[in-house]
C-alpha cells in the first residue's frame, strides 16, 4: 500500500508538470523509495524508522519541483519566444498605418520597445544555455535599461511636451525644444537611445566572438544584432545634432537589421526546442 | 560537503562504469566517499532528467526482479563532455593544491 507521506511528498514535487511525465517521475522516485525502505530494513532499522530516514534522504520536495520545472518547461519557453521573435517584424509592418494617430503613435512606440526587452531576455538565455558568457548581463542590462528610460521619455514628451509619438523624431531636432525642462528629456531620451545601441552593439559583437555555429546562424545572427546597435547610435547622434536624413536612413538600417535578428533567432528558437522534444 | 556544481560530473564518471537507476547512483556517490558527498537524493533527478535534454545520457528500462526501472546510460556526447570535465576538474584541483602547498 502506498504511503501517505510519500504520496504526498510527490504530489507536491510534481506538480504543475504535464501529466504523463509526473506519472513517469512518480515511478521513478516511488522505485527510489522502495530500495531505500529495503536498504534500512536490511540494515536492521524497523518500518518507521526506515521509512523516516528514507524520506530525509529524498530532501525538501520544493527544490526537486523547482528542479524538474526548470528542466520540463524550457521547450515551451522556446516556443513562447520562437513566435515572439516571429510575430514582432509582422506586428511591426502591420502597426505603420495606425501610427499617425496619437494613440496609435504611442501604442506603435510600446509595441516597438517592451517587446525587445523581451527578445534580448530571450538572446541572454540563447547565450547563456550554450557559451555561458560572463559578462552578457552587463549589456542585457545596458539594452533594458536604455529601453525603459526610451519608453518613459517618448511618453513624458508626448504628454507634456507635445512632441510626435511616432518614432520620427528626427522630423524634430534636439534643440528645438520649447525650453531647457524639454531639452533635458531630449537628453535623457537619448541617452536612452545610446544605452540600448551600446547593449545591442555589444551582444552583437559577443555572438561573433563565439566559435560555436548554432545551425549556422550565430554569425549572421551576431551581426545583425551588432548592425542594429550601430544602427541605433547613428539614429540617436542624428537626432542630436539635427540631422534627419541621417536619423532617417539609420532608423530604416535598425528596422531591418532588427527585424533580420528577430526571424533568425525566432528560428534558432524553434530548431532548438525541436531539438529538445526529439531527445525527451 | 555540498555537491553543488559537480555532481553532473558525478553522475557522468558513474555512468561511465556502466548503466546505472538513479538510487544506485546516489548510493554510491555516498558510499564511496563515506557520506562525506552528501546530497539530498530527490535533487538528483531532476540533474539526471536535464542531463538527458542534453543528451548526454539515455534513459531505457529494465526489468530487474520483476520490476521495470528507469535505468540511464551516457551518449557519445556524455562520454566527451566526461573527459572535458574531468580534464577541468583537474585543472582546477591542481591550481588550488598549487596554492595551498605554497601557503604551507
Amino acid at each position: 500500500m502506498p504511503n501517505p507521506d510519500l504520496q504526498r511528498w510527490l504530489d507536491k514535487s510534481t506538480r504543475g508538470l504535464d501529466s504523463d511525465l509526473a506519472e513517469m517521475i512518480r515511478e521513478e522516485l516511488q522505485d527510489h523509495y522502495d530500495d531505500a525502505i529495503a536498504d534500512y530494513l536490511a540494515e536492521g532499522h524497523n518500518n518507521t524508522t526506515a521509512h523516516q530516514l528514507a524520506m530525509r534522504d529524498l530532501g525538501d520536495e520544493s527544490a526537486v519541483r523547482k528542479g524538474f520545472k526548470q528542466v520540463h518547461t524550457m521547450e515551451w519557453r522556446y516556443l513562447a519566444y520562437a513566435l515572439v521573435g516571429a510575430v514582432y517584424p509582422l506586428a511591426y509592418i502591420l502597426s505603420i498605418p495606425f501610427n499617425e494617430s496619437l494613440v496609435g503613435g504611442v501604442a506603435f512606440n510600446l509595441a516597438i520597445f517592451l517587446p525587445m526587452i523581451y527578445i534580448v531576455s530571450s538572446f541572454r538565455l540563447l547565450l547563456r544555455n550554450h557559451f555561458n558568457p560572463t559578462d552578457i548581463e552587463k549589456n542585457v542590462m545596458l539594452v533594458r535599461w536604455g529601453i525603459i528610460i526610451l519608453c518613459i521619455t517618448r511618453l513624458i514628451g508626448w504628454r507634456i511636451f507635445h512632441q510626435p509619438t511616432i518614432l520620427e523624431s528626427y522630423s524634430r531636432s534636439i534643440f528645438d525644444a520649447v525650453n531647457l525642462w524639454e531639452m533635458g528629456l531630449n537628453f535623457v531620451s537619448i541617452a536612452g537611445l545610446l544605452l540600448t545601441a551600446f547593449g545591442f552593439f555589444f551582444l552583437g559583437e559577443q555572438a561573433l566572438r563565439l566559435r560555436e555555429s548554432l545551425f549556422g546562424l550565430l554569425k549572421p545572427l551576431g551581426f545583425a544584432v551588432l548592425v542594429s546597435g550601430i544602427g541605433f547610435a547613428v539614429y540617436g547622434i542624428g537626432s542630436l545634432i539635427g540631422m534627419a536624413d541621417v536619423s532617417m536612413l539609420a532608423e530604416m538600417v535598425t528596422v531591418m537589421a532588427g527585424m533580420i535578428a528577430t526571424l533568425i533567432w525566432s528560428f534558432i528558437f524553434w530548431r532548438e526546442r525541436q531539438t529538445q522534444l526529439v531527445i525527451a | 560537503m555540498n555537491l553543488k556544481g559537480s555532481l553532473s560530473l558525478l553522475i557522468l564518471h558513474n555512468l561511465s562504469q556502466s548503466p546505472n537507476h538513479g538510487y544506485a547512483i546516489a548510493k554510491h556517490i555516498k558510499e564511496t566517499t563515506n557520506g562525506i558527498l552528501d546530497f539530498k537524493e530527490g535533487t538528483l533527478y531532476p540533474t539526471l532528467h536535464g542531463m538527458e535534454k542534453e543528451g548526454l545520457l539515455e534513459r531505457f528500462k529494465e526489468v530487474v526482479n520483476g520490476r521495470k526501472r528507469n535505468y540511464y546510460r551516457l551518449t557519445d556526447k556524455g562520454h566527451e563532455m566526461l573527459a572535458v570535465e574531468l580534464d577541468e576538474w583537474r585543472s582546477f584541483t591542481h591550481a588550488v593544491n598549487t596554492v595551498l602547498d605554497g601557503a604551507n
